[in-house]
């Protein structure tokens, strides 16, 4: 019997309709070759899979570094098949607590595998994953357990999408489930775009019921503003950097007061290497939401591996740049809008004629703006334009609206709802669109939540948020005079388009839905930290049912209502409360030793 | 069937060494004792050096706050991992439990360990801490007249951890393999046939190190008047310092040749470094305790808060330098900004030193700035150390030596072998006239306090008797306390009466009372005993100006 025939029978006990599959597959995806070893390795479209050399030890390599992570009770899912020997080694390596799940993107690629190999008993040991990355990322998610996604990149970049669809949806699928609360320090920057980003990342944080505590370093805003008067360029700088080094100082104090579960970043944040690397050091969970354009700022080359975990908007080579700079994970995570600031407005006729428009651009005066803007002059309808560093811009400044001044939020969103078309041009530091228009801007979901109708010039990102039924994109900004006439003369399909677009974002691109999304990435990653909390397992009941062999620790812990998370501090709070008068039961004590090793701060400073 | 002990002696690598002597002593209280200690895990192989330990248990103590205070594990799981690490000692039912671990952790732990005695902290039933044994409680209070202190760190361990004995020096035990590595480390320099001197140039607080450029001139001076070789040794993390002190070195002159061995070695195998030198230049660090216990002689630069009478090398053939300065050594905690006490210290006049311990050459005719001592071992048999140069001050001298006698008599029950001063205490009038003072008021406070015996035993409770009585109590205490702690002669008492008054452990009225009232008494009958040796001196010549006493700083209230 071939060792296809014998595989298949194996897997047939457990997975017949998966044998029927294979059975109906074609296979001739792998080229199998030998190994200078003489095992089977092989390839995939002309790329080794595997070790030319050495399969096998390669496969007790990869294991070995991966093993020391996986914890019982946990599924570990394998991303890239390749021949199974790191699967095989790493099922050797696990108790049998642990499971380990391998996906299958194509059948006849597994085809091929078990063509090339006969597989041990072991494989009775695996679960086979088949089926559309949503199908299998819900299975999954619904069987409850804690899992940790592993990736053998040889193997599974062939397969990228599938991949990254089925990280998706997991994900989602982790973020719909969370129940347990968090505590999560948000660390702002002094000033800039990200800062008004930081109020939005925080409600929605509370709304999904976590705790926040925001370290404002906004309240520093005018010494930094100061230091920027110094005309000598490098005293400034060196003074700037300084009260940088300063404030990264003082988050680190002021985590040490109350260590939270995350350290959550917005970029700019002033939190140096060192002081993250001491974070890291001492276990803290830090994350960096990097909010700008990774090509015009790029301070994070340096800053790389600080973060444990980076969320950029934008994706592809922007994800290969952070990794290779360092970042230990990246992942995508876009622009979104917050619906309690954004939304639809009820301005009266006073209003109306001081914020409103036929058209309307609110932004700084970046270099391509400056360039295309003169064209919308001289044209039947009217033109504002808010925002500041204008100056220099004489063209415009029959347009520009209150001297160039700096436009708060409040202002921002009755402009947006007072405008019959609010223009949206990526900003640019060349003369005209954006070369590499790829990430879609915050502005693009503000108005969009706003109910407001908007021409945004195109970016590849767009469709990914969008449908043609609910946004406007230009390729060129020709085409922006003959958009607005057009929509100028048709206010129903301008609400239709605008009301559709407002209900995508309430629906899909809320700072809440990226909130969810963000930590349940972090919670993939770490299924026996954030993502155990995030499951609810330090929820009163989770832990006591844990304990039932231990009355004296349940005793302590059914003094805590159902559905409370309860710490170590929390447990040590009780205790205390009951004053010097009662005399203290050994369990009690123990609890009370941990939580003076909990209170220690001085190495943190 | 022998006597089982447990230590605990987490923190520091330089206690653990200093526990030798205990180690010592507790075999010499029962003979055949077994010994367990529990460490943090960095320290561990230092205590595989020391004699007459059972098991060392190590435990990752920095783990256990990097893990808890980020809370990456759950309640459930820290409880269960620690009472699992801990569920053996709880079964060995040890006969004591020595703590000199002094924080709140530790006595957290011990308690949780129990025994049939605890000595050190613990926590009582209602998980404070209170302090067992005198000598603990000594140790705990000494910074608050830590001038007139002398004793050393490692005498009150044996004392409090076992009780008096025979001198008996830190001895550590250097494994072969590191003194084969050490063999190796100096195999290169073999043919040279010069004496080594160890250089710890870094400190595990920078108030307590000296300056690293002075370490280089001293080292130079010192190559230019003898044949001699350098050793570094220390971490990496005091690799900055010491590249600032090898480099002053070379542009002083220095022509010796430098060995470095910082951050390649492990902690025995620097024991038997320091063991083939023939001195270490040191700060007040772990190491020179490593070398005390391996016998190679220490020249300690007991700079910043450093106190040498606490914590300087133990035992014979030992030598400090301390600046002569107002402040120094710092207050306990005190941070300092302007670390004077570095410049007092001359570098010519050190590797004079470094001279004359190394070739018996004659001591420099001129030290200035500094007080030199020479460590010994009194007539009790306890360490300590003599003044060879500088000059002490006539209260800080006189108080050092009458405290040392008192409570060595006072925990002992021991007649002190030290000849007491035959001198008067410059203060003298003064502290005969405030004991005078005080004696009617310890007898008034007793008084009350029996008074209060008394009340809590009425049934039904005269609660508001009792109330106002409690009220006058509180009162004469914190007047007498007040007192007491403007004069040297009375302050020690009133701080170890404080001290008592914390380590009540009646659990009823009546026994808090009955222990409160203990308390008093035994601080009156140590006042007492304090007047009666005074009025036995002779009375002073009024003409002479025996200067002006200064009220001490309370440690805390009452």
């Amino acid at each position: 019997m071939s060792h296809f025939t014998v595989n298949v029978m194996r897997l047939a006990a457990r997975y017949p309709e998966l044998a029927a599959s294979l059975k109906a597959a074609r296979g001739e995806v792998l080229t199998i070759e030998s190994a200078r070893n003489g095992s089977p390795s092989a390839l995939r479209a002309g790329r080794w899979i595997h070790s030319s050399y050495d399969p096998l030890r390669e496969a007790e390599t990869w294991a070995d570094s991966q093993a020391p992570a996986c914890h019982a009770g946990e599924i570990i899912v394998i991303a890239g098949i390749g021949l199974l020997y790191h699967v095989e080694a790493l099922r050797k390596k696990l108790c049998p607590d642990i499971a380990v799940a391998v996906l299958i993107p194509n059948m006849d690629e597994f085809h091929d595998v078990l063509s090339a190999r006969l597989l041990g008993p072991w494989s009775e040991h695996i679960l086979w994953l088949t089926g559309t990355p949503h199908d299998i990322a819900q299975t999954l998610t619904a069987a409850g357990q804690p899992l940790r996604c592993l990736s053998y990149t040889p193997a599974s970049q062939a397969d990228v999408d599938f991949h990254s669809d089925f990280e998706q949806a997991l994900r989602r699928g982790i973020a719909r489930q969370a129940g347990g609360q968090l505590t999560i320090a948000l660390v702002g920057p002094i000033y800039g775009g990200s800062l008004p980003i930081v109020g939005y990342v925080k409600r929605a944080l509370e709304t999904l019921g976590h705790r926040v505590q925001w370290i404002d370093h906004s309240l520093h805003a005018a010494s930094y503003e100061m230091m920027g008067t110094l005309k000598d360029v490098r005293n400034r700088q060196l003074m700037q950097s300084r009260m940088a080094e300063v404030l990264s100082q003082w988050t680190l104090a002021t985590l040490a007061e109350s260590p939270p579960d995350l350290v959550l970043s917005l970029a700019q944040a002033p939190l140096t290497l060192p002081v993250l690397e001491h974070l890291r050091k001492k276990k803290f969970l830090t994350a960096m939401w990097f909010v700008e354009n990774y090509r015009h700022l790029t301070y994070w080359q340096q800053m790389a591996p600080g973060y444990e975990y980076w969320f950029v908007f934008q994706q592809g080579l922007c994800l290969d740049a952070f990794r290779q700079a360092g970042a230990r994970h990246v992942s995508y995570l876009p622009m979104a809008a917050d619906p309690e600031l954004h939304r639809p407005m009820s301005l009266s006729e006073e209003e109306r004629r001081t914020f409103g428009a036929d058209v309307s651009f609110v932004g700084a005066g970046y270099a391509n703006r400056r360039r295309l803007f003169p064209a919308l002059l001289r044209h039947p309808w009217s033109f504002k334009l808010w925002g500041n560093e204008w100056d220099g811009a004489g063209d415009l400044r029959s347009v520009l609206q209150l001297n160039g001044a700096r436009i708060d939020t409040a202002t921002c969103m009755k402009v947006f709802n007072a405008t019959c078309i609010n223009l949206n041009l990526h900003s640019s530091t060349g003369t005209g669109l954006d070369p590499q228009a790829d990430f879609v801007n915050p502005r693009t979901f503000e108005l969009a939540a706003c109910g407001a109708f908007q021409l945004v010039d195109h970016r590849s990102q767009l469709p990914d948020f969008f449908t043609d039924q609910e946004m406007v994109s230009f390729r060129t900004f020709d085409e922006v005079p003959g958009l607005v006439q057009r929509w100028l003369g048709d206010p129903a399909a301008r609400q239709a388009m605008a009301t559709a677009a407002r209900t995508r974002v309430l629906d899909t691109h809320t700072y809440v839905h990226r909130m969810r999304d963000l930590l349940a990435q972090i919670g993939l990653s770490q299924p026996d930290r954030v993502g155990a909390l995030l499951r609810g397992d330090r929820q009163q009941e989770a832990l006591l049912s844990r304990c039932t062999d231990d009355p004296s620790l349940e005793s302590l812990l059914k003094e805590f209502p159902a559905g409370q998370r309860v710490e170590l501090k929390d447990v040590a709070a009780k205790i205390r409360s009951k004053g010097t008068t009662t005399t203290l039961k050994r369990e009690e004590l123990m609890v009370l030793m941990l939580d003076e090793y909990r209170s220690e701060t001085r190495d943190l400073l | 069937m022998s006597k089982q002990i447990l230590i605990i002696n987490i923190t520091r690598m330089g206690d653990l060494v200093q526990m030798g002597t205990l180690l010592q002593r507790l075999q010499h209280e029962w003979p055949g004792a077994v010994v367990d200690l529990v460490v943090d895990h960095r320290f561990a192989p230092i205590a595989g050096l020391l004699p007459h330990l059972r098991h060392i248990i190590g435990y990752d103590f920095h783990r256990l706050v990097d893990e808890s205070r980020a809370q990456t594990k759950d309640v459930v799981t820290l409880f269960r991992d620690m009472t699992r690490w801990a569920a053996p000692l709880v079964e060995a039912r040890y006969d004591r439990v020595i703590n000199l671990t002094f924080n709140r952790r530790s006595g957290l732990l011990a308690s949780y360990v129990g025994a049939k005695e605890i000595r050190g902290i613990a926590a009582p039933k209602d998980g404070d801490v209170a302090i067992h044994n005198p000598w603990m409680t000594y140790l705990t209070d000494v910074h608050s007249q830590r001038q007139f202190n002398q004793f050393n760190l490692v005498d009150i361990y044996a004392l409090g951890g076992s009780g008096p004995g025979p001198f008996a020096p830190l001895s550590l035990t250097v494994p072969p393999s590191a003194t084969q590595w050490a063999g190796e480390f100096f195999a290169p320099h073999s043919g040279e046939q010069i004496p080594w001197v160890a250089v710890q140039v870094g400190a595990s607080d920078a108030m307590k190190a000296w300056r690293p450029e002075l370490f280089g001139q001293t080292l130079a001076s010192l190559s230019r008047r003898t044949k001699v070789g350098y050793v570094f040794i220390g971490t990496k993390e005091e690799r900055k310092a010491i590249r600032i002190a090898q480099t002053t070195y070379r542009q002083a002159g220095g022509t010796a040749p430098l060995c470095d061995a910082v951050g390649r070695t492990t902690l025995p195998q620097v024991a038997a470094v320091l063991a083939q030198c023939r001195l270490l230049l040191t700060n007040d660090t772990g190491p020179m305790h490593l070398a005390v216990g391996v016998g190679t002689p220490v020249i300690d630069l007991s700079v910043g808060h450093v106190d040498f009478r606490e914590t300087g090398p133990y035992g014979l053939g030992h030598w400090i330098v301390q600046p002569d300065m107002s402040c120094a050594p710092c207050g306990f905690d005190q941070v300092c900004f302007h670390h004077a006490c570095n410049e007092q210290l001359v570098p010519d006049q050190i590797a004079g030193l470094c001279l004359h311990v190394l070739t018996g050459a004659d001591l420099p005719a001129v030290m200035t700035g500094v007080k030199i001592y020479r460590s010994r071992v009194d007539e009790d048999g306890l360490g300590n150390a003599e003044l060879c140069a500088g000059q002490e001050n006539l209260m800080t001298s006189w108080y050092g030596r009458f405290w040392r006698r008192f409570w060595y008599e006072q925990f002992t029950g021991l007649s002190s072998q030290v000849p007491p001063s035959v001198e008067l205490p410059p203060d003298w009038t003064d502290a005969v006239t405030l004991l005078d003072h005080l004696t009617p008021l310890a007898a008034s406070l007793v008084s009350k306090t029996e008074e209060l015996v008394r009340l809590s035993k009425q049934r039904p409770l005269p609660v508001a008797a009792l109330k106002q009585m409690q009220t006058r109590e509180h009162s004469d205490r914190q007047h007498v306390v007040a007192l007491s702690m403007q004069q040297p002669a009375t302050a020690s008492l009133a701080v170890a009466m404080v001290r008592d008054t914390h380590s009540d452990d009646g659990s009823e009225l009546i026994g808090m009372a009955q222990s409160r009232l203990a308390t008093y008494r035994r601080w009156q009958r140590r006042l007492q005993s304090v007047a009666t040796q005074f009025r036995s001196l002779r009375k002073p010549d009024p003409r002479v100006n025996h200067g002006v006493s200064r009220p001490l700083p309370m440690a805390r209230s009452a």
